[in-house]
């Protein structure tokens, strides 16, 4: 199935500001989904968090087909 | 010769360059006695910047009555000649010379490796 | 005893009878609280009876430096404003960037507490040892950017002002104090408490130096941690968007606000987000020593500020049904010039909206109404018009008028813009911090939420969570460094701390400076009649499920909460009743 990555925040700078069309195994997970265009997030140390159609996921949680994944650098301060 | 250069859109104005100039030169965190002052500042809703820094013009050099100061690839001044009479300062279009105890305090460029520059943390100070 | 990096010297400004004098920085104080926040709430211990009237001639209004301050220790160039809170009752230590702290410390001091009250409205000029009093005349009642550039002119910019507005001088609770006209001490009506001493400005030149042991090793080190650690990509979104970076990412994280904090996330976040408003940008500023640059100064038509901060973005924007980005502007700017805290004002506001649809009470504001917003922030600052019943807060407006359900504040303080029905541990930092509902605190998103494997809406762990980032931020604020920092660890503030006092500090030091910092501040709270009964979470959170984004369904169950609070008492080791015992108190004066 096809699924949408982008990076957001200094993961940009990182992987890039383009938005990826990328094909995922049925059934995979957002880490899993990442990590076809080669990222792991237990690696990349300024990694946040993701989000799904603009929610909020456990990275351990499914993808669905046509889904807009969004990854987010850490921030911080307030 | 390389000169100081400042790119003032990059400034935020945190004067780090004259704490640290002052560091190296006067052995202690002293703006107020440093070599080069860069600041921002608003004015009547206005960002605006104060940039004092040698552009290795040589005004002073040629105001100098006591021939206390030369340039070579960076301005020197020699203390023993030096009488404090300050026309440097007056003639200095960057305000950046301080007369202090009757002497002239000139920035040196850190003789060709300004410590300014290596501080600035958006680039806004280059030498080139 | 005296200790490098110091200048060990405070200054005392007695205003009642307009005299100054100087004494020696309490260092056994400073050995234990090292600077900044931690050291001023000592001193507020130490100084400020219990009971005493946060307007009256008894308190203080303390400015506190660190030992790193007027250092090129990078973004170091906060300034601890502290006193006791008319609006909570609490003690209240507040931080402003700027230069002002700076120029504090190069006029030889650690500390400037400011005793009494003027008998007629003034201002007091600080320059090195020489200090005047000079009668404010027309100043008072003009708006707080006009006053910092009357002075400004009059006496040069080599001057810091620190200023407050109308807010103020008519001692709302919501009262902040400005300087290089867009930073503020925002919270607690710090601002009144200046207002109550009839001070419409203090003004500060330096001219003098901070030494260290060792300054060629001390400045090359700071270098390379400049370099290395600070100037790397987590922290550089500082510079590239500021906290306008935060609303995307709350707003995904299910704990952006909406119409006074009836449920989250708005679809149309992007109307007004941080690449829209950064289109207006006219240039970047940051404080003294900073190296970041958060500052994003911008104009869109006649609406100017430095900023929007996140929190402003969100109180003036989807919180108050607003996605007009020049309503949003023109908030901060007024908000700031008549001296009122953008958090506590927007949350009031945002709460009369609420309660005027709801029929409640008609306070002539429903959401969407920015140009309302800007006209109550002018009412409540001087106290007129509907403004008149707003101006002391949210909590005294609810008591009066009911909605307290909905009312977003603990002990008086407002909440900062994070849903905690989306951030569950951020109900329990805004609870028990140490001067009501503060973010900065306790900063519990960073932890569940923008974390891509922690459970958010569990109370599972999270009295030690935030017990953790309290810690952290305790020690943080009393070395005076900003919250921007995002990379810093106990390892690089024990080394630099090291290097500029010359007294050997240790990673496992800071940490326990940490500790002591959250105890004193609790302790001087205790002495005030506060217990567990005081921590608080509003009703609509314990009550009402979101109903939209990622936190839909989700409402923090009571017991989640007391289950949370109990965890936190017992790290900190207090009694379930959310007292400390004595001999914790006494272990750490």
């Amino acid at each position: 199935m096809k699924v949408t990555i982008v990076m957001r925040g200094t993961l940009r700078k990182a992987f890039g500001a383009e938005e990826k069309v990328v094909e995922v195994p049925d059934g995979c997970t957002v880490d899993e989904a990442l990590q076809t265009i080669g990222i792991n997030y237990r690696e990349v140390k300024n990694f946040g968090f993701v989000s799904v159609n603009n929610m909020r996921v456990m990275i351990s949680d499914p993808v669905n087909e046509g889904d807009y994944i969004k990854a987010f650098s850490k921030v911080s301060g307030g | 010769m390389k000169r100081l250069k400042f790119n003032k859109a990059s400034c935020i104005g945190c004067q780090l360059c004259s704490q640290v100039c002052s560091a190296y030169k006067e052995g202690e965190y002293i703006p107020s006695k440093a070599r080069i002052a860069i600041e921002t500042y608003y004015d009547k809703g206005t960002l605006m910047y104060a940039d004092h820094y040698c552009i290795l013009c040589g005004l002073c050099a040629k105001a100098c009555p006591c021939d206390a100061i030369t340039i070579g690839e960076y301005i020197q001044v020699d203390m023993d000649l030096c009488a404090g009479c300050g026309l440097c300062a007056e003639k200095c279009p960057k305000k950046v010379v301080k007369i202090r105890d009757d002497k002239a305090y000139i920035c040196d460029t850190c003789q060709g490796d300004p410590k300014c520059v290596k501080t600035c943390p958006q680039n806004a100070l280059t030498f080139e | 005893m005296t200790m490098l990096g110091y200048q060990n010297k405070v200054l005392r400004i007695n205003l009642t009878e307009k005299k100054a004098s100087t004494e020696p920085l309490r260092m056994d104080f400073a050995e234990k609280y090292v600077g900044s926040k931690g050291l001023v709430i000592r001193y507020m211990y130490e100084e400020l009876q219990p009971g005493i009237d946060a307007l009256g001639p008894d308190n203080k209004l303390f400015l506190t430096t660190g030992p790193f301050t007027g250092t090129p220790v990078p973004c170091s160039g906060k300034l601890s404003v502290a006193a006791k809170s008319p609006a909570t009752g609490t003690m209240n230590d507040c931080s402003i960037g700027g230069h002002a702290g700076i120029r504090i410390k190069f006029a030889g001091y650690d500390m400037i507490i400011f005793e009494g009250q003027l008998a007629e409205p003034g201002y007091v000029v600080i320059e090195d040892d020489e200090i005047k009093f000079v009668d404010a005349g027309d100043l008072w009642g003009k708006g707080s950017h006009e006053a910092e550039s009357i002075l400004s002119e009059k006496y040069g910019r080599e001057f810091s002002i620190l200023s407050i507005g109308p807010a103020g001088e008519n001692l709302s609770n919501m009262a902040c104090i400005n300087s290089d006209y867009y930073r503020q001490a925002g919270r607690g009506g710090i601002g009144a408490v200046m207002g109550s001493k009839k001070m419409k400005a203090i003004l500060v030149k330096g001219t003098g130096g901070v030494k260290v042991p060792d300054i060629v090793k001390t400045t090359d080190r700071i270098l390379e941690i400049l370099h290395e650690d600070v100037l790397q990509e987590d922290n550089t979104f500082v510079y590239d968007t500021g906290t306008t970076a935060f609303l995307e990412a709350c707003n995904d994280g299910g704990i952006l606000p909406w119409k006074n904090f009836s449920d989250t996330t708005d679809e149309q976040w992007t109307e007004y987000n941080g690449d829209v408003l950064m289109e207006s940008r006219e240039g970047k500023r940051g404080c003294g020593s900073c190296g970041l640059g958060c500052g994003n100064f911008l104009k869109i038509g006649d609406a100017v500020c430095e900023g929007p901060e996140y929190e402003t973005i969100s109180v003036a924007g989807p919180n108050a049904g607003i996605r007009d980005p020049y309503a949003i502007v023109k908030f901060n700017q007024v908000a700031d010039d008549m001296g009122l805290d953008t958090i506590s004002a927007g949350d009031t506001i945002i709460w009369a909206m609420e309660m005027t649809e709801k029929g409640l009470h008609d306070f002539g504001i429903k959401f969407g109404d920015g140009e309302g917003m800007v006209r109550l922030l002018k009412e409540m600052a001087t106290r007129t018009g509907v403004g008149a019943e707003l101006a002391d807060g949210v909590k005294i407006a609810s008591e009066k008028y009911g909605g307290t359900d909905f009312a977003m504040q603990v002990k008086g303080l407002e909440y900062p813009q994070y849903e905690p029905r989306g951030s569950w541990g951020m109900s329990l930092a805004y609870a028990v911090s140490d001067r009501g509902a503060c973010h900065m605190r306790a900063y519990a998103p960073n932890e569940e939420v923008f974390a891509a494997s922690i459970p958010p809406y569990t109370p599972e762990g999270k009295g030690q969570m935030v017990y953790n980032l309290g810690e952290f931020n305790a020690i943080k604020f009393s070395l005076c460094i900003c919250d921007f920092w995002g990379t810093i660890s106990y390892d690089i503030m024990a080394e630099l701390l090291t290097l500029v006092t010359g007294r050997e500090w240790t990673a496992e030091e800071m940490g326990e400076v940490g500790r002591r910092v959250l105890n004193i501040g609790r302790a001087f709270n205790q002495r005030e009649g506060f217990n567990r009964a005081h921590d608080t979470v509003p009703k609509r959170v314990i009550k009402d499920a979101l109903k939209s984004g990622p936190a839909a369904g989700q409402v923090i169950p009571p017991e989640a909460f007391e289950d949370m609070l109990d965890q936190y008492y017992e790290v900190m080791g207090w009694n379930k009743d959310g007292t400390m015992p004595e001999e914790l108190i006494q272990s750490i004066l």
